[in-house]
């Protein structure tokens, strides 16, 4: 139990209280911009 | 309106952080030497791809630009609820000048470090990667980069309000607000690259002004230009004064909002 409740703490601090949802869509978003900008810099240079 | 009074805030608001900048010089050091090592990344990207030279200008201008983003963010738009969070917040909604000149010392403060930082990266973009800057229109230049700042400044002044009535969120955005938005304003390529979506970029003043900044720095690379930079300027000037605008809607708001439900200025509310 309280392994359980240690984690869903932990996982409100992380997420700072924010919806699932929302908490997902911004860490996936923040990693996927980087990749974007490394693959628009070699379509640039290359041309694709 | 008392004049006096309300530059006196500005400078009072702006004192702060022009002198915190300056009295810790480990922390001048980390805040430029960090943000260099990530745009050196960008730079050795293009080596390894055997890019034109300019392109490697392209990463170091959008690291200039992207330290007043970043300053944008975390020294303006998460500014109001940080200080509600250490209770000042109040203090400054109980003091008798316009809250416009709280945000426009904090500004002006956060445009002072900021250039530190990023006069340090255009030094070493120079001196270390061999970057040549050909500015062909110095007061072009320096018009666009002043009402860019004016924009990018206005923004993080309607964010202000918006973080603090948003609440807990602001963390999050302001992440969300970082790799995305380099992305989509061509952090470190020509944002001509994207099409279309572009014009969706336009919308961060941040991009417009990389643009016609890049034109005007590196003319041999003007066909990845997306708009002429007098356009570009034009457009500029319009958000700038239409983001001020907004921003004081949004203080006023805010303002009226915490008089009425008497927490929002309030600690944990």
């Amino acid at each position: 139990m309280s392994v359980k409740y240690s984690m869903w703490l932990e996982y409100q601090i992380e997420a700072n209280w924010t919806s699932p949802l929302v908490f997902v869509l911004y860490n996936t978003l923040k990693p996927v911009g980087g990749s974007l900008l490394l693959l628009a810099m070699y379509y640039v240079v290359t041309g694709g | 309106m008392n004049i006096m009074l309300n530059l006196r805030a500005v400078k009072g608001r702006a004192y702060p952080r022009i002198i915190g900048a300056l009295r810790e010089p480990s922390w001048v050091f980390w805040q430029t030497f960090l943000p260099i090592l990530g745009m050196a990344a960008y730079v050795y990207v293009y080596r390894s791809l055997d890019a034109p030279k300019e392109f490697e200008g392209f990463v170091v201008l959008g690291g200039v630009m992207t330290t007043y983003w970043l300053n944008v963010l975390w020294g303006m738009a998460s500014q109001l609820y940080w200080e509600k969070e250490t209770a000042n917040l109040q203090l400054y909604l109980a003091a008798p000048m316009s809250k416009m000149s709280i945000l426009a010392g904090m500004a002006l403060g956060g445009m002072f470090s900021t250039t530190v930082r990023g006069l340090s990266i255009i030094l070493i973009g120079v001196f270390i990667f061999q970057v040549d800057f050909v500015v062909t229109n110095v007061l072009l230049l320096i018009a666009i980069f002043l009402v860019t700042l004016v924009a990018l400044y206005g923004m993080g002044m309607l964010f202000a309000s918006l973080f603090l009535m948003w609440g807990r969120e602001a963390w999050h955005i302001n992440i969300l607000l970082e790799e995305p938005v380099y992305f989509l304003s061509g952090y470190s390529f020509p944002v001509k690259a994207l099409g279309s979506v572009s014009a969706f970029a336009s919308m961060i003043p941040f991009t417009l002004g990389l643009d016609a900044m890049r034109q005007l720095t590196f003319p041999s690379m003007a066909e990845w230009g997306l708009l002429l930079p007098e356009v570009e300027l034009t457009i500029l000037v319009a958000m700038g004064v239409f983001l001020i605008f907004c921003a004081r809607a949004a203080l006023n708001r805010m303002e009226r909002l915490g008089r009425a439900k008497g927490t929002l200025t309030m600690r944990w509310q």
